[in-house]
């Protein structure tokens, strides 16, 4: 290869130097951001994986009450390899609700962060986690149920990656909720729960459920832990592809009217390289490697940098899962694929960009270019306006839109940026706006009381200290091979944001699920095998459930019976529930409790967001300095000229800022669109099964937004200035003149 | 043979009521190895003939014979060999590439052709640079950049060298001293060279003068005793 032409491609390079840094961190920031959740997506993927396989996380789980003759009957069913008898119990004390789950060999096994696991009644080990909220250490003692165990270990579970109590709890408090693993003789005879591993299908395990007197059956995959866990990865990944999208269009736009610009400027040189017989693959080499060695070097240091957050990132994560031995994990097929396709966009748009060279002949392009014909502006119609505004006004206003590629190129800079800070800022907004319109709109209890079933005609001890209450029966409705809770509610119920009388006759569902399901009001659903009417769709964002009535689930439901297990709150000494709930022995949630877990969730998306913040600062910086720049050396001989003929840096820098404001003024509400029409595809990413986010943003966010859209601006405005100030009208002149 | 043959060469820019005939219908014959002057007005024709020769254009109408290659019915990828390999262009403005020294504005020159970097160097010395080869374009003068010019025409060994005033730019000493260099080449390595001059005393060095007005050949005339460069004055 011609050692001459990578000479000339390298002596460009420093020519271009100020530029190229810019889109090089452009690329450092987008990939830098895919790199580290990417790598935190497959780093926790991969070694929960390694934890469920390595401590033998359960393939199903049969929940109801057993003894060793049903342990045996799953134990010797085809495809079974092992199977263990286990009790859980959740045992509360004020606040604090433990756990204490029976320990099985081989199946569910805690890993061991310290100590040792129990070897009989007198020990326990505890879920680090909970450990380290309560500064709870080896060798203390805990009280359970009037027992005094000592802690020997600490541990992590399969069972608990994810923080999960329970399903409306969807992310416990380490420090009010823990996990206590024991000897099994800590509980009476026999089992609550059987947990196997093996090869087994799910209709074979319900199967074997139903012939074992099961009340539930779930498989690994549907355990919530599991769930939950692969629905937050989920997001993460979403994050990780959504943000670099943006960038990418920027890189490509950017790369776009740096490589037409250089190439309009260059066009005589061009010429001469066809004249002395350059062929185009190597003209394409040279406008080629330029972009694409800044893709290298962009692509690779993201990558580095993205190594060195990662663990950072992952200790900020670590508050919502909990997967032992989690660190960096270098994926050289990722970071190679990124490199790629960093040198795939930003080679193909330059591609795109030279393109035009390739058809003129030599002489074409070697001839002295015409100045470009002037064109009457829009506003210049409007003689009466045109005519009062100054001389500097109307330079501004002709130079903005002058020349259509820096102008789109600036214009679509700060709509990009400003449309990213809108984004991040809303989906702060979101999340307050689906906590506030949930707790403050729909929710009207204090407290949800969970109680053993008891006939609706039977009153629970608890409600003659209740100011109000309503009784409901929580059943589990399996649809579409997923199991949702159905309230069945009283006529009179009034605790949550529903229309209580349309479930006299059908089933009300929430938007997200209706959606979901595609169904409306008026059609049916099937429930197991049991056809139900869709009587209702409405609104909730938390904990979806769907809700019918006594009568009608006495109506279509076989084997039902008036029973409750659940008493809504309201109006409710959430300190005499706390002793209540000791004497009476039932399990309570407040909706602070509630409130606590869904900011818990928040708190981890937040770490994503000020990522996100940081990254959009960055973009738009980078974005405004490398347009700004092209602008400017674009425009110098002309800025040159104008000093040449006396006008005043003064004059100069307010033609400068002015044109700065109209960019402005145009990408500002394009950007706010644009970020709002993000946030809006975004959120779908972000609901689930047990949560749906609104989009929403309020009008402060776009106010900073837009400010900080405009002090990046105003920065770049100064940098400008100062070149402006440098610029030297004797050199510049002659070097135009050569 | 003759080293160009031109049959009814015509070339047109634009259409319509801007339509411009920069060459019409020229007839012309220009033997090997000799030194030849086409002199003309600004806006004779003068350097779009000259593109057409160097393959840096097409023509609207006719043919141009290479030795006996009709180089008009050239691909681009042909046309694009015959400019790296036959011809050695020397231009008004130098064209030098900015971004690399003189020595590597050669070589990028050479080496398309396989000729190694010693190529280069001696073509500088030949021009008379061998102190200035690590200077960049804008380190030079204007004469010191032409002879670069030069020094990368000729360092590839071109069948023909086409020069489109090389001295326009030029200070009358300088000029004399570019000319001096082309006239040594001519002389030394018998390399056939179109010159493009708009300056009557120029022509005067040349073999042959080929006269063009508004893109017609007004007369092909033959120098009996074509002048040295110091000889002339403009």
């Amino acid at each position: 290869m011609n050692k001459s032409i990578f000479r000339l491609i390298f002596r460009k390079m420093r020519h271009n130097l100020p530029q190229l840094i810019g889109m090089t961190l452009l690329v450092i920031v987008g990939a830098a951001f895919f790199v580290t959740l990417y790598t935190i997506y497959l780093s926790y993927d991969r070694q929960a994986n390694h934890l469920f396989e390595t401590q033998g996380y359960a393939d199903v789980t049969y929940y109801g009450s057993f003894d060793s003759n049903d342990l045996a009957v799953v134990a010797q069913k085809e495809g079974i390899r092992q199977a263990r008898g286990r009790n859980v119990r959740d045992i509360r004390d004020g606040d604090i609700t433990l756990r204490a789950v029976g320990l099985t060999d081989d199946i569910n096994t805690p890993y061991l962060y310290e100590g040792v696991l129990p070897e009989d009644s007198t020990q326990c080990a505890l879920l680090s986690k909970h450990a380290r909220a309560r500064g709870i250490g080896l060798g203390d003692i805990l009280r359970l149920e009037g027992r005094r165990l000592k802690v020997c270990g600490l541990v992590a579970s399969p069972e608990y990656v994810y923080m999960v109590q329970n399903e409306r709890a969807m992310m416990a408090q380490p420090e009010r909720f823990g996990v206590v693993f024991v000897n099994e003789s800590f509980f009476e005879e026999g089992y609550g729960e059987i947990v196997a591993l093996g090869d087994i299908g799910k209709d074979v395990a319900e199967d074997l459920g139903v012939t074992i007197g099961a009340v539930k059956t779930v498989m690994q995959s549907d355990q919530l832990n599991k769930v939950l866990f692969r629905e937050d990865l989920k997001q993460i990944r979403t994050f990780a592809y959504v943000f670099p999208l943006i960038f990418a269009l920027l890189i490509i736009m950017i790369v776009y009217v740096m490589i037409k610009r250089t190439i309009s400027m260059e066009g005589r040189q061009i010429g001469v390289y066809k004249a002395l017989g350059v062929t185009d693959a190597r003209l394409l080499l040279i406008y080629i490697t330029q972009s694409a060695f800044m893709a290298i070097v962009g692509g690779l240091l993201g990558c580095v940098v993205a190594s060195l957050l990662c663990d950072t990132i992952i200790g900020f994560f670590s508050s919502m899962f909990e997967v032992p031995g989690l660190a960096f994990t270098f994926y050289p097929t990722l970071w190679g694929s990124v490199i790629l396709v960093c040198i795939l966009i930003c080679s193909f748009t330059a591609i795109i960009s030279v393109r035009g060279v390739f058809m003129p002949m030599p002489a074409e392009l070697m001839r002295s270019r015409m100045p470009s014909g002037g064109k009457q502006i829009l506003m210049e119609r409007a003689t009466f306006l045109w005519r009062r505004i100054s001389f500097n006004t109307r330079y501004a206003l002709k130079s903005t839109l002058r020349n259509k590629g820096r102008f789109v190129a600036v214009l679509l800079g700060m709509c990009g940026s400003c449309a990213l800070l809108t984004f991040a800022l809303g989906f702060f907004n979101s999340a307050e706006y689906t906590q506030n319109s949930y707790f403050d709109d729909f929710v009207h209890y204090d407290a949800l009381i969970e109680l053993s079933p008891m006939p609706l005609e039977m009153e629970h001890p608890v409600e003659q200290h209740l100011d109000e209450s309503s009784r409901a029966l929580v059943l589990p409705a399996v649809i579409r091979e997923k199991e949702y809770p159905l309230f069945v509610v009283q006529d009179s119920f009034d605790m949550l944001q529903i229309d209580t009388w349309r479930t006299k006759d059908g089933l009300i569902i929430t938007e997200y699920l209706a959606q979901q399901w595609k169904v409306s009001e008026g059609d049916s659903l099937m429930i197991g095998d049991t056809e139900v009417r869709v009587s209702g769709v409405f609104k909730q964002s938390f904990g979806l459930s769907l809700y019918t009535s006594y009568d009608y689930a006495s109506e279509v439901l076989s084997d039902f019976k008036p029973f409750y297990n659940v008493i809504f709150a309201r109006d409710t000494d959430v300190g005499e529930l706390k002793t209540l709930s000791r004497e009476q022995g039932f399990e309570y949630a407040t909706q602070e409790d509630d409130k606590r877990s869904f900011a818990s969730v928040m708190e981890s998306l937040n770490t994503l967001i000020w990522f996100m913040l940081a990254c959009a600062v960055i973009l738009g910086l980078t974005v405004l300095y490398t347009v700004g720049l092209m602008n400017l050396s674009a425009r110098e001989y002309e800025y040159m000229f104008m000093g040449v003929m006396g006008y005043p840096i003064k004059s100069i820098m307010s033609a400068h800022i002015k044109e700065t404001v109209m960019q402005l003024v145009l990408a500002l509400p394009a950007g706010f669109v644009l970020g709002y029409g993000i946030l809006n595809v975004v959120k779908t990413a972000f609901s689930g099964d047990s949560f749906v986010l609104s989009a929403a943003i309020y009008p402060e966010s776009y106010v900073y937004a837009g400010i900080i859209v405009i002090v990046m601006a105003g920065l770049i405005a100064l940098v400008s200035r100062f070149r402006i100030v440098r610029l030297d009208i004797v050199e510049g002149l002659k070097v135009r003149s050569e | 043979m003759n080293l160009y043959t031109l049959k009814a060469l015509s070339k047109n820019y634009g259409e319509g009521d801007s339509l411009v005939r920069a060459l019409r219908d020229v007839y012309l014959e220009i033997p090997h190895g000799r030194f030849a002057v086409v002199l003309g007005a600004s806006g004779s024709g003068k350097s779009t003939l000259l593109n057409m020769l160097g393959c840096m254009d097409r023509p609207t109408a006719g043919q141009i014979l290479f030795g006996d290659a009709d180089i008009t019915a050239y691909s681009k990828r042909e046309m694009t060999q015959f400019r790296k390999t036959t011809i050695g262009f020397v231009f008004q403005s130098y064209n030098l590439l900015p971004d690399l020294n003189a020595l590597e504005n050669v070589e990028f020159s050479t080496e398309m052709v396989g000729l190694s970097p010693a190529d280069a160097e001696r073509a500088l010395v030949q021009v008379g640079l061998s102190d200035r080869i690590k200077h960049f374009p804008g380190q030079l003068s204007g004469g010191e950049q032409q002879r670069v010019s030069i020094a990368r025409a000729i360092a590839k060994q071109p069948k023909v060298l086409l020069c489109d005033e090389p001295t326009g730019a030029l200070d009358f000493e300088t000029g004399i001293m570019v000319l001096e260099v082309l006239k040594q080449i001519h002389r030394e390595q018998g390399t056939s060279i179109l010159f493009i001059t708009h300056s009557q005393e120029i022509a005067k060095i040349a073999d042959i003068v080929i006269r063009l007005r508004s893109g017609e050949i007004m007369s092909v005339t033959e120098n009996e005793r074509p002048l040295e460069p110091r000889e002339v004055e403009w």
